[in-house]
């Protein structure tokens, strides 16, 4: 934690070789994030820069009540949120597709055999408010309630979106796992 | 219901939530940029010294345009001020002078007549009538014994004797001493129109009884004082701050450096479940390796030439030639070595100051112990100052100057590691050959002779705009405070 507050504190005084070794610490991460709510690569960029610049903007008012990190990562999510939401891209309600998406079977899938750039590519392939719900419930676990407040959407949506999202990379999986059977 | 769900979201949370990829350095690139662009938003103009002597030099300038040219130019009535002029008569004693005026609107057609019947003939507007006469406005104004009133004048005025103030008033008005002892004793027609004290009392005072004459005032701008030119050598000594700001600096360093062999062999696998993901090297992971650039101020030599005029009694105008000399250093640990010269100089010479005569192509950038390389920059000054001089005691006084300087780059001359120092001209480098800066100062002036003085003070200068043309960011906005001194030579 010292060594966040040292450089936090360097980056708040602007010295641009902190700010860099901030960056260089934290944007592997917080890129690999931004792909997964962005549609591309070209996008996610975009997210990241515009999220440091937010973050050194910012750093002043970091208090160090939580990690540097979950924060920077905040900042991340929000400015992909506010992207897509700019592109009118925010999940719709579908009920019918919710109770659907219960029954679908979710035991081991075998990911750890995939590579990381399929299911990047799978995540990226979700429909944007499935990807959008799908991130934020599975991979930074909120709940659906705060899912909903911060998209401005109901609990009942985002269970839907979720569940298509779920039926939808299951079928993935499974159609890639078969095509790496054969291969083999 | 959630908790359904959790060894599916487990699986993915696990492998994705500490994923990896480094993006392309260009993010960082327009990071820094978007970076400097909110530094230079926040522009605290009080705070800064190039802004401030650029407001007070175009102050200056602004205001004396404004009350030296416009008082002059702002003439066109001299239609009128001629046709107000003053026709001073005197009796025998001289004590009851007799000054007649008549103040007209343009749309009058006006005549005057001379006791030889000559007649010159001008129609300022075509029409006359009840109305236009009634802009007539005669006064009788009477001032210690000196009447003013209305003469009736028949003489008609051609334009050639309007646009010719001197001449329209000697040939629109009659103008009579009867009595030549006296009378050369009473303020003159000539004195007045000199004064143009009847002109500001006939515009702005028009209905004031009594004109009021500072005689002592008026006798002493007469003088030469107001026509006085000077000539002089003066010289400065000074700090130089050669003023350059490059946020991009470490930034370009690392990532030119990283082409380097000894950089990109350094790669680190993450976690097992990303047995593809590398996080290239970082700057953290780069021990004692960090670029670093320092400037360290030098001084300013400069000796030239100067002239002015004064064109009011206090206010003047100067300029000249002036060559400066200036030096600083500069520290790095960041290298460029060009593979066909085998050139060493430093990474911020090539990249920013940009010598146009190389390949930088060819340039390979190591990051590796502080050297301290001298620079050199040579300018030719033409300075435009306005001064303001206040007499203090005796011959002593004492001069503010303002003003703007036309600096062309000469030459500059940069130390390199192991090789000939180069010599950098707008024609070779980003320098550009010319620039404004700002001046500012206060001097000490005394008078040895009617014709020489001595004077010694301090002047500010700064450039108001970069003396690099440069697509990184970099500014060179050298500044100078210091002394300066020199002999005038005052014409008679």
């Amino acid at each position: 934690m010292s060594k966040d507050k040292q450089l936090v504190e360097a980056c708040v005084r602007e010295e641009r070789v902190a700010q860099r070794q901030l960056y260089e610490q934290f944007a592997a991460r917080l890129f690999a994030m931004a792909c997964r709510y962005m549609k591309d690569r070209d996008e996610a960029q975009d997210v990241l820069q515009d999220s440091f610049v937010k973050i050194f903007k910012n750093l002043a008012s970091f208090r160090f009540d939580c990690l540097l990190e979950a924060w920077m990562k905040r900042i991340v999510i929000n400015t992909a949120l506010k992207a897509l939401q700019k592109k009118g891209q925010m999940p719709s309600v579908d009920i019918d597709e919710y109770h659907g998406g219960f029954e679908t079977n979710s035991g081991n899938m075998g990911l750890e055999n995939l590579k990381m750039e399929t299911l990047m590519g799978m995540i990226q392939e979700l429909p944007e408010g499935c990807r959008m719900v799908f991130n934020l419930y599975a991979i930074e676990g909120y709940k659906h309630h705060e899912i909903a407040d911060m998209l401005n959407i109901t609990d009942g949506t985002s269970k839907s979106q979720f569940s298509r999202a779920k039926s939808l990379l299951v079928e993935k999986i499974q159609k890639e796992n078969v095509r790496l059977a054969k291969a083999n | 219901m959630e908790s359904e769900f959790k060894s599916f979201e487990r699986q993915w949370e696990a492998i994705l939530q500490q994923a990896a990829m480094p993006p392309p350095d260009i993010v960082w690139d327009n990071i820094e940029k978007e970076l400097d662009k909110k530094k230079r938003r926040v522009f605290f103009w009080w705070k800064n010294p190039a802004f401030l002597s650029g407001i007070a030099a175009a102050l200056v300038l602004g205001l004396t345009y404004i009350f030296i040219f416009k008082t002059e130019t702002n003439r066109p009535i001299s239609k009128n001020e001629n046709i107000g002029k003053p026709v001073v008569k005197t009796n025998e004693s001289g004590r009851n002078t007799e000054i007649s005026k008549e103040i007209i609107s343009p749309e009058v057609n006006y005549k005057n007549s001379q006791s030889e019947n000559r007649k010159i003939t001008k129609t300022i507007s075509p029409k006359i009538n009840n109305r236009t006469l009634a802009f007539y406005e005669k006064r009788v104004i009477k001032n210690q014994g000196i009447k003013i009133k209305n003469l009736n004048q028949t003489r008609e005025i051609k334009n050639s004797d309007i646009d010719n103030s001197t001449a329209a008033t000697s040939e629109m008005f009659d103008v009579k001493i009867e009595n030549q002892s006296i009378g050369s004793k009473l303020p003159s027609a000539d004195f007045l129109e000199s004064r143009k004290a009847k002109y500001y009392a006939n515009r702005f005072k028009a209905l004031k009884p009594y004109i009021i004459i500072d005689f002592e005032e008026a006798v002493a701008e007469t003088k030469s004082s107001k026509n006085k030119l000077w000539f002089g050598f003066n010289s400065g000594l000074a700090p130089f701050d050669p003023n350059y700001t490059n946020s991009g600096f470490t930034g370009d360093a690392l990532a030119s450096a990283r082409n380097d062999a000894a950089f990109s062999s350094n790669t680190i696998q993450t976690d097992k479940l990303l047995p593809k993901m590398e996080i290239r090297n970082t700057a953290s992971g780069l021990a004692n390796s960090i670029p670093e650039s320092t400037f360290k101020n030098g001084r300013a030599l400069n000796f030239g030439f100067s002239f002015g005029k004064k064109f009011k009694k206090r206010l003047g105008i100067e300029s000249g030639f002036r060559l400066t000399n200036a030096s600083s250093s500069f520290s790095s640990n960041v290298y460029s070595i060009n593979e066909s010269s085998g050139k060493v100089n430093s990474f911020f010479q090539t990249s920013y100051l940009n010598n146009k005569n190389e390949d930088v192509t060819k340039n390979q950038t190591v990051i590796s112990v502080n050297t301290t390389n001298k620079q050199l920059y040579n300018y030719l000054n033409i300075p435009l100052l306005l001064n303001y001089a206040i007499p203090v005691y005796k011959n002593f006084g004492v001069e503010a100057i303002s003003g703007v300087s036309g600096d062309m780059f000469v030459f500059g001359n940069f130390d390199a590691a192991n090789a000939e120092s180069s010599n950098l001209n707008a024609g070779n480098s980003s320098f550009n050959l010319f620039n404004v800066s700002g001046m500012a100062g206060l001097r000490v002036s005394y008078d040895f002779s009617q014709t020489w003085e001595a004077n010694i003070g301090s002047t500010y200068q700064q450039a108001l705009l970069s003396g690099v043309s440069s697509e990184q960011n970099l500014s060179f906005k050298p500044k100078t405070f210091g002394l300066n001194y020199g002999v005038k030579y005052k014409m008679k």
